[in-house]
């Protein structure tokens, strides 16, 4: 995924994280009722997506892979937040839902950045760049298994598809009586060969107790990239300042 | 120089996967650790790399004995091609799978460019270096694996099954390459034939024990002690 070469792909790594991680930050700070004042935080991600030539529907499909997590996070907000947020003609929407929704559109904008970061740079890249920033070791190499996880996970998981696929008698997808051994087959043997995988990193030498003493200067055209993702960021967040106060406003009896 | 001393194996849930095992290999010699499925074969390579630590017994690469505090050095010395490559190319391209250990080892990235293309050009698969290991056949994917451990120099290379998953041709083609890889090998395989041809001595283990130890020539064709470890003896043509 990583190879291509673009606008993108060519930033110093340790400027994509910081406006990754940035971007991040700000669309979390945003209100928990803040769904209508977010959606132009879809801009960079997007500007982004099409300067890397980032083809959509592979990110779109990893993404979704994703959010069965956050809805599951976000279900208790549904159920024990019950007030009404807004209405929409004979249609009202209650604040559980809103805030639901927030929360949804929160992770999924969170998922693509870093999936666009992990599209555009080379993982040891990331860790290194990590590193430079002195974010303790430990959680450089939780980033690293999560990624390398990730992805076994959906390896075995095709296989095992394919495999269920060719032996059950009809229908696409996985019958519901057989998806609880499933999960489970598939998480211990994910668990397995992410444990083997584990195994070759350290036999060969990882984690590494030294930067490798290649490192790129920062350009100015970096710099641009940083404030341009973080100021419109910014000033999204700002405006929505006063979005919240007025849903807020009218949340209140 | 790698002696195995008396070594004995078990694993947490208290399977003995090894008993009482000893044999050297001498620098440069090349061994063939061949047994039946579960005869502790690939639990040996591991206790090589020290993944395992033996319960008895020692294990020294080099008069350096395997222990916790000489991993790091034990695993500069020792390469292990895992069974599976699938475990082994974990990178987006093979290019940066073979530059995994060599960039850990701390190298600039020009040294590591050398050593991968050098490599790369080894194997005869310079084509692949962008490639994802995902969308690879069997006999590329072996030679990636190996490419892996040799881009790090080990002057030990410990091989897993190394003919699982592939077709007769690679097969061929990995028989060659093992042929020219000047190290000192230690190769677990039942593939009594490629034993024969890339190896100048045997330790046949069964059931966690070395059952006989020799030259491939007249191990593999005494079909008596063949078939007493489940294995099935080669013909004389
Ligand atoms: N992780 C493990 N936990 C428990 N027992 C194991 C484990 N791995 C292997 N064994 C057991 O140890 C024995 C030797 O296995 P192994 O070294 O994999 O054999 P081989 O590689 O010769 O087929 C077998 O009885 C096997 O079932
Ligand atoms: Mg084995």
């Amino acid at each position: 995924m990583a190879v291509r070469d673009t606008p993108i792909h060519r930033l110093h790594p340790l400027i994509k994280l910081l406006a990754s991680l940035g971007f991040i930050l700000i669309v979390v700070s945003f209100g928990r009722y803040s769904l209508i004042p977010m959606i132009p935080m879809v801009f960079c991600p997007t500007v982004v997506m099409a300067l890397s030539e980032t083809p959509y529907g592979l990110l779109l499909k990893r993404c979704a892979l994703a959010l069965p997590f956050c809805l599951l996070a976000g279900i208790s907000n549904l159920v024990l937040d019950t007030g009404t947020a807004l209405t929409l003609g004979s249609l009202s929407i209650s604040t559980g839902l809103f805030s639901f929704l927030t929360l949804l559109f929160k992770a999924y904008l969170s998922v693509i950045t870093v999936l666009l970061l992990v599209a555009t740079t080379p993982i040891h890249v990331i860790s290194e760049a990590m590193q430079r920033l002195k974010i303790p070791s430990l959680m450089i190499t939780l980033f690293e298994m999560t990624y390398r996880y990730l992805g076994t996970l959906l390896e075995e998981a095709s296989a095992m598809a394919l495999a269920y696929g060719l032996r059950s008698r009809q229908q696409k997808g996985i019958e519901l009586r057989h998806m609880g051994s499933f999960v489970g087959q598939l998480l211990l043997r994910s668990f397995d060969r992410a444990e083997r995988i584990y195994q070759a990193m350290k036999l060969r030498g990882y984690p590494a107790a030294h930067l490798s003493p290649t490192e790129r200067k920062v350009s100015s055209r970096d710099i641009l990239y940083l404030v341009l993702v973080l100021g419109s960021s910014l000033i999204f967040r700002a405006l929505d300042i006063t979005g919240a106060v007025n849903i807020i406003e009218r949340l209140l009896p | 120089m790698i002696t195995v001393e008396n070594v004995t194996v078990s694993y947490p849930d208290k399977t003995l996967a090894l008993r009482q095992v000893s044999f050297t290999v001498k620098e440069g010699q090349s061994l063939a650790l061949v047994g039946p499925n579960g005869a502790g074969k690939s639990t040996l390579l591991l206790a090589l790399v020290g993944v395992l630590l033996p319960q008895q017994g020692t294990i020294t690469i080099d008069g350096l004995k395997v222990a916790k505090e000489s991993l790091p050095e034990i695993r500069r010395r020792v390469g292990m091609v895992f069974q599976n490559p699938d475990d082994q190319l974990f990178m987006p391209m093979i290019y940066d799978d073979l530059a995994f250990g060599p960039r850990n080892m701390g190298f600039s990235e020009e040294k590591v460019r050398a050593l991968v293309e050098d490599t790369l050009e080894r194997l005869q698969i310079s084509h692949l270096k962008k490639r994802s290991s995902l969308k690879l056949s069997g006999g590329e994917k072996r030679m990636a694996a190996i490419g892996t451990v040799l881009t790090m120099n080990p002057s030990v290379i410990v091989l897993d099954e190394p003919s699982s998953f592939l077709d007769p041709k690679a097969r061929r083609n990995l028989i060659g390459l093992l042929g020219r890889i000047k190290q000192t090998k230690i190769i677990a395989t039942h593939d009594l034939d490629l034993a024969l041809e890339a190896c100048d001595q045997a330790v046949i283990l069964n059931k966690g024990m070395v059952a006989a130890s020799g030259s491939p020539q007249e191990l593999f064709f005494d079909e008596g002690l063949m078939e007493a470890c489940q294995l099935e003896a080669l013909k004389r043509r």
